[in-house]
């Protein structure tokens, strides 16, 4: 990583479009496109599929066959939401070939150096429990909530990855929080 | 920016903070990222192909699509002015035109194999179908010359130059015309585009030079009826194609791309001159035989279903039998201005200034307009969100019937006057509904990427609270064409070659999530599926992640519904893109039905004739 960055300098204000453009024959942009998208997708895939290894695979997928339809990135939405809509293609491939719910009990078991036991134990039961509240609700309301909280969306480009409205997509967003507060697990933990 | 952060109602503030906190700590592995970083790097290749450099098609092109759409008002004025070159009149008796044909030799990197690709292993191009070139007024230049668009692939390092000369009779040379900006504007390596300019019809050579690599072919200039409606007495150039050629990929064998393409192994070894026992090369150019497309199959016989992929395909009814043409419609694709925001903001009652709010993409730009109780939000591309009282919508449903009574007196209150498919949204059931526009016509219209044009209503129960979005179209017909029949557009989805000017989605009503509609799984596009002269390649979408579900394809699949509609590239595109160039609504047949698995088919097939089509580049590729 660090002798990319000494070979080329890509400023962190740099357009996306540009890099996008960049990316197409140069490596190092498409890099740096990866470092900034990487974790949005990450956690994507993590809150839906619940653990590590199918979160990584599903990330690597996702960058993969990003980089090999870069060239169909037009510019005309954010690269978050592009980058966002093939996630979410490949989750959905994900389960349909799996047809298998992944148990949440694989979740974080990379030994994290900068973190303490317990508090790696109690982010996994957080992210369990907020999965399984997820699973709760209607599919299109959690992945409304997932893409706008978990791959960091705004409201326009969550519209752009399921193809809905603006409108539509705040109230999928605000039906799905008063689920998860009502009706889900999540509500008990919440009043805690 | 983004206000979803400030918009939530105090009762929700603990679950939002609670998705935050989670969010935020799960964060991958820093040793996953920095191998996947490298892997990447390593994975990474320039990537020149075809549809890259399309973009720089259109600086090009704009004039000459400007030109064309001219030539298509204006058709009737025009055709006794141009000077019609007379196709051949100094050609000798009885020459037969040795015109090039592809050698299935492909540019690197290539995804998609063209057909037509003719090349040398350093320089390539791709030629028109059986060599002919279909010229039509439209590419007529006022001196009686032809103007083709041509393309190069360089896989050397250099400038382009082309030169030419008609070999059947005596014509004055080859004139190309290189774009504005030449060399610079497309680097020294990789596609090139330029004019050529043939001064006559007839059998010419074309060579191309970079360096001290060439590349010569023999193609034959033909010339068209002048009217749109009529057809070229030749038949479409795609149906004529009796070999294609194909590329061997790993792991195929001949039996398998006999199997493939429904031949014999022995067909395959007599045409490419192999011997026994039949052994294949990796990236070795088979040539491969194939039917015309309009004979695949024939007469239509529905008994016992068709092969389709590895699936058999039923029809439910008669393929219908007209319209035989249709309009085509121009796009007025002009960025909102105030003026714009402020005559719609009128037309719902709000009579505020505009104001100017921020942007989303760099690009666009957004108008807010609101009295307190109403609000309207336009952006550049004209979508627009109507709200007609900020903040009391209930989650009270309305009857159905009310409904429908309730939209259909809006629109008709605020000047939407057209014929309109009336649904109700399959994941807000009973609180969201749409409005389908139809043309003229009476078709309804797509997006490039599938979506149905339309308006979409969200209310409540009180009749009065009302959220309206959606994109305003505004186009004009340019003229009726000639479209294929829906049986022609039928042995197009049939066929196992490759086809360009097809989309096809699939969607699964019973699920949510995933994109488009209710839920929407699968789209399989390529390269261009539609082109009409509209040089910028819409619709790309990476197939490669389309292409490998594992669920596919279901039992069987049925057609039940088939009607034209109208395509067009989403006008958002169309603005932010600055080479987008001019942007039509096209006829497709529409070839709507259900997998036995239960998902929803839409398969769209372009409708125009061949002639009116721009070359196409890239095949569609079924998925599978």
């Amino acid at each position: 990583m660090t002798t990319l960055m000494a070979t080329k300098t890509v400023s962190p204000p740099m357009d996306e479009i540009e890099l996008a453009r960049e990316a197409l024959t140069d490596a190092d942009a498409f890099a740096e496109l990866y470092r900034r998208h990487v974790t949005r997708v990450y956690r994507y895939h993590m809150v839906h599929t619940g653990n590590v290894k199918d979160s990584e695979d599903l990330t690597s997928q996702t960058f993969m066959a990003a980089l090999e339809g870069i060239k169909s990135f037009r510019g005309s939405g954010s690269f978050a939401g592009w980058i966002m809509g093939i996630a979410s293609r490949k989750r959905l491939m994900h389960f349909r070939g799996s047809r298998l719910e992944v148990p949440l009990d694989a979740a974080v078991h990379y030994p994290s150096p900068s973190l303490p036991t317990d508090k790696q134990a109690h982010q996994r039961l957080q992210l369990e429990s907020v999965a399984r509240a997820l699973k709760q609700i209607s599919p299109d309301r959690a992945e409304a909530i997932i893409l706008s909280f978990f791959g960091g969306l705004s409201n326009l480009e969550v519209s752009r990855v399921l193809n809905k409205s603006e409108a539509a997509v705040k109230m999928l967003i605000s039906r799905g929080l008063q689920d998860l507060r009502e009706r889900t697990s999540l509500a008990l933990e919440v009043e805690l | 920016m983004n206000d979803k952060y400030t918009n939530y109602s105090n009762e929700d503030e603990a679950v939002v903070n609670k998705l935050n906190d989670t969010a935020n700590q799960t964060d991958p592995n820093s040793y996953f990222i920095s191998e996947l970083e490298q892997k990447l790097i390593e994975k990474h290749k320039p990537q020149k192909s075809w549809s890259i450099p399309l973009k720089g098609f259109v600086p090009v092109f704009g004039w000459a699509v400007l030109i064309i759409a001219l030539v298509f008002f204006l058709n009737g004025v025009f055709t006794s002015l141009i000077p019609i070159q007379q196709p051949g009149t100094k050609s000798t008796q009885g020459f037969v035109c040795p015109v090039t044909q592809p050698n299935g030799s492909q540019p690197p990197n290539e995804t998609i194999l063209d057909p037509n690709s003719f090349g040398n292993g350093q320089l390539w191009t791709s030629l028109w179908p059986d060599g002919k070139i279909y010229m039509t007024p439209n590419y007529q230049l006022s001196d009686g010359s032809f103007d083709m668009k041509w393309g190069f692939v360089r896989g050397t390092h250099g400038t382009l130059t082309v030169e030419g000369h008609r070999l059947d009779a005596e014509a004055p040379p080859l004139r190309p015309d290189y774009p504005e900006g030449y060399p610079y504007s497309y680097g020294d390596t990789g596609l090139q585009i330029l004019g050529l300019i043939f001064p006559t019809t007839g059998c010419w050579e074309v060579t191309g030079h970079v360096a001290d690599v060439s590349l010569t072919f023999v193609t034959e200039v033909v010339f068209g009826d002048a009217t749109p409606t009529s057809a070229i007495p030749t038949s479409a150039p795609i149906s004529n194609t009796t070999t294609i050629d194909y590329l061997v990929q790993a792991n195929d064998t001949c039996a398998s791309i006999a199997d493939h393409f429904g031949i014999t192994v022995n067909e395959i070894m007599t045409l490419n001159n192999l011997t026994e026992p039949c052994t294949l090369l990796l990236e070795q150019a088979l040539k491969i035989p194939v039917q015309p497309v309009s004979t695949i199959t024939s007469p239509l016989n529905n008994a016992g279903g068709y092969d389709w992929r590895d699936t058999k395909m039923y029809l439910a009814q008669q393929l219908p039998q007209s319209p035989a043409e249709a309009n085509v419609y121009l796009l007025k694709s002009q960025p909102a201005s105030m003026d714009d925001a402020r005559a719609l903001a009128q037309r719902f009652g709000i009579n505020s200034e505009p104001q100017e709010t921020l942007r989303e993409f760099p690009e666009n730009f957004n108008y807010l307009i609101t009295d307190g109780k109403q609000r309207l939000q336009i952006r550049s591309d004209h979508y627009f969100t109507y709200e007609s009282n900020l903040g009391k919508l209930t989650l009270e449903k309305p009857t159905a019937e009310q409904a429908r009574t309730v939209i259909d007196n809006f629109l008709k209150q605020h000047g939407f006057n057209f014929e309109y498919h009336f649904e109700s949204a399959p994941e807000m059931k009973g609180q969201q509904f749409y409005i389908l526009p139809l043309t003229a016509d009476g078709c309804e219209m797509r997006f490039d990427y599938m979506m149905p044009v339309r308006y979409e209503v969200i209310l409540d129960n009180t009749g009065e609270n009302i959220i309206f979005s959606g994109y305003p179209m505004d186009y004009e017909s340019i003229g009726t064409f000639g479209i294929i029949t829906a049986d022609e557009a039928f042995q197009k989805i049939l066929s196992p070659i490759p086809q360009t000017g097809m989309m096809e989605i699939s969607r699964d009503p019973s699920r949510g999530g995933g994109g488009g509609g209710s839920s929407f799984y699968k789209l399989n596009l390529s390269g261009m599926p539609i082109s009409f002269s509209s040089p910028t390649p819409i619709a790309t979408v990476d197939q490669s992640i389309f292409l490998i579900d594992p669920a596919y394809p279901p039992p069987t699949a049925t057609i039940e519904k088939f009607d034209l509609v109208y395509y067009v590239r989403n006008p958002l595109y169309a603005l932010t893109d600055p080479n987008a160039g001019t942007q039509y609504l096209q006829p497709a047949w529409r070839f709507y039905g259900h997998y036995s698995s239960g998902e929803e088919f839409e398969i769209l097939v372009q409708a125009l004739k061949q002639e009116f089509l721009l070359p196409e580049l890239a095949p569609y590729t079924p998925p599978g």
